[in-house]
């Protein structure tokens, strides 16, 4: 059976001009940082073109990755900031002001999350409400929240990825439960 | 938030510092076993809808893309990329709207007109695909042109009547947004335009220099971010719009 090659060999290799070696790479960790995209963007095409950005980052500055963290942490810091660049771009194209007639929805933000009735349906109130209010959370707290609750990372490694210490995380976290408890406070009863 | 609930999260997720000084105190203080089962009854619930799923060959897909910015000597040069099956839908789309403008102007009034049997926001969404697809191949012609290797100039002798189809799409396209009131189409647009002018009447030869200043313009006013958010934006829309059918019809 062949051994799977390890990140930092390949990293290595790629380094060495191997696009075949960066191929590799890209492939292993896209879906990844595709879900860490989404979870920050809330928008799959967002997440797509993150994705995309990210590992040509990546690729660019092979050269200062240091091989202290793991690859996987490298490559997820950089989504991180790709994610808020292109946030950032997306509120001022939003500040400009566009025609938005029959609810084309091109100006669309975050908080006109709305969730489709199927979405609803299938879903229930709980999620619903959960959906709304991490739509309603700073990226960084959303994120933060979501790679410790879902993703099940630990803080020092968000900590990393999201460039803070663990103070700030872990305070980012607590907020997101602070929202989260507040917001679904009128079905409390039925969670237990 | 208080010190206790915080505690008490880091707790439930594993985190706490001293998790048997607080395994004591919950031993000891009702209010703090009471407020953990909340809290817990509170996160066991808390699952958020998945991201949407990307196919099997989604790495793949995501290389080709990532490899094709990256690699341009291994790649199609971009006037041969652009292929009929690229050029002739976006022509057709805007022979039909220029048409529809036409006959709708011209042939008698509102009534006599074929193009009256196509709602407004019919129109504007055919207007947004074809948009869309366009914004696509001048992304290709732009980066492509972005990615050219520092030493190496580009002979535009080949690419120029390319650069001219873009830039007749360019302006009709804009002309359309701006009637119908798009502006941040309109806008983006417009400033693709400038771009295709100076493509098509700058020098036949481009030199380092000449791509570097091109490189240096774009990166300053965000131009090809711009066209890539926009694009995004507007296939977010399509798709929108067909769930939104797809909910009515079922």
């Amino acid at each position: 059976m062949a051994v799977e090659e390890s990140d930092a060999d390949l990293v290595e290799r790629a380094r060495g001009g191997v696009s075949d070696a960066f191929r590799v790479l890209v492939e292993r960790h896209s879906r990844s940082v595709f879900r860490l995209a989404y979870r920050m963007t809330l928008n799959e095409f967002d997440a797509d073109d993150v994705v995309q950005e990210t590992f040509l980052r990546a690729y660019r500055s092979l050269g200062r990755f240091d091989g202290r963290s793991e690859f996987g942490t490298w490559i997820y810091r950089i989504a991180v900031n790709c994610s808020l660049d292109l946030q950032r771009a997306k509120g001022k194209r939003a500040e400009i002001g566009t025609s938005d007639e029959e609810g084309d929805g091109l100006t669309a933000t975050l908080a006109a999350h709305d969730p489709t009735p199927d979405r609803v349906a299938l879903s229930g109130q709980v999620r619903q409400i959960v959906d709304e209010t991490l739509a309603e959370l700073s990226p960084m707290e959303r994120t933060a929240f979501l790679l410790r609750h879902v993703e099940g990372m630990a803080v020092p490694q968000i900590s990393a990825v999201l460039g803070r210490n663990n103070g700030a995380t872990k305070h980012s976290i607590f907020r997101a439960v602070r929202k989260l408890r507040e917001a679904l406070r009128p079905v409390a009863g039925t969670l237990r | 938030m208080n010190d206790l609930e915080q505690q008490l999260i880091s707790y439930y997720y594993g985190d706490a510092g001293d998790a048997a000084a607080v395994e004591r105190l919950l031993a000891s203080d009702p209010s703090a076993r009471q407020l953990l089962e909340e809290l817990s009854a509170l996160l066991d619930q808390v699952k958020p809808s998945e991201p949407p799923e990307r196919g099997e060959d989604y790495p793949r897909r995501v290389w080709q893309k990532v490899q094709w910015r990256l690699e341009p000597q291994l790649r199609f040069r971009w006037w041969e990329f652009l292929t009929l099956r690229q050029v002739v839908p976006a022509v057709l789309l805007a022979a039909f709207i220029i048409g529809a403008f036409l006959v709708g102007r011209y042939a008698g009034g509102p009534e006599s007109s074929p193009a009256a049997g196509i709602s407004e926001r019919a129109r504007r969404q055919i207007l947004l695909v074809a948009v869309a697809d366009h914004l696509e191949r001048s992304q290709l012609v732009l980066v492509e042109l972005l990615n050219t290797p520092l030493q190496e100039s580009v002979g535009m002798s080949t690419a120029r009547p390319q650069v001219g189809d873009l830039l007749t799409d360019t302006r009709l396209y804009r002309t359309s947004a701006a009637d119908s009131g798009n502006v941040l189409i309109a806008d983006v647009l417009e400033e693709l335009e400038r771009v295709l002018i100076e493509l098509r009447h700058g020098p036949e030869q481009m030199s380092p220099r000449d791509i570097e200043r091109l490189r240096r313009s774009l990166d300053e006013q965000g131009t090809l971010f711009k066209i890539r958010v926009l694009n995004s934006q507007i296939r977010q829309q399509q798709q929108s719009s067909v769930r939104s059918v797809e909910t009515q019809a079922f």
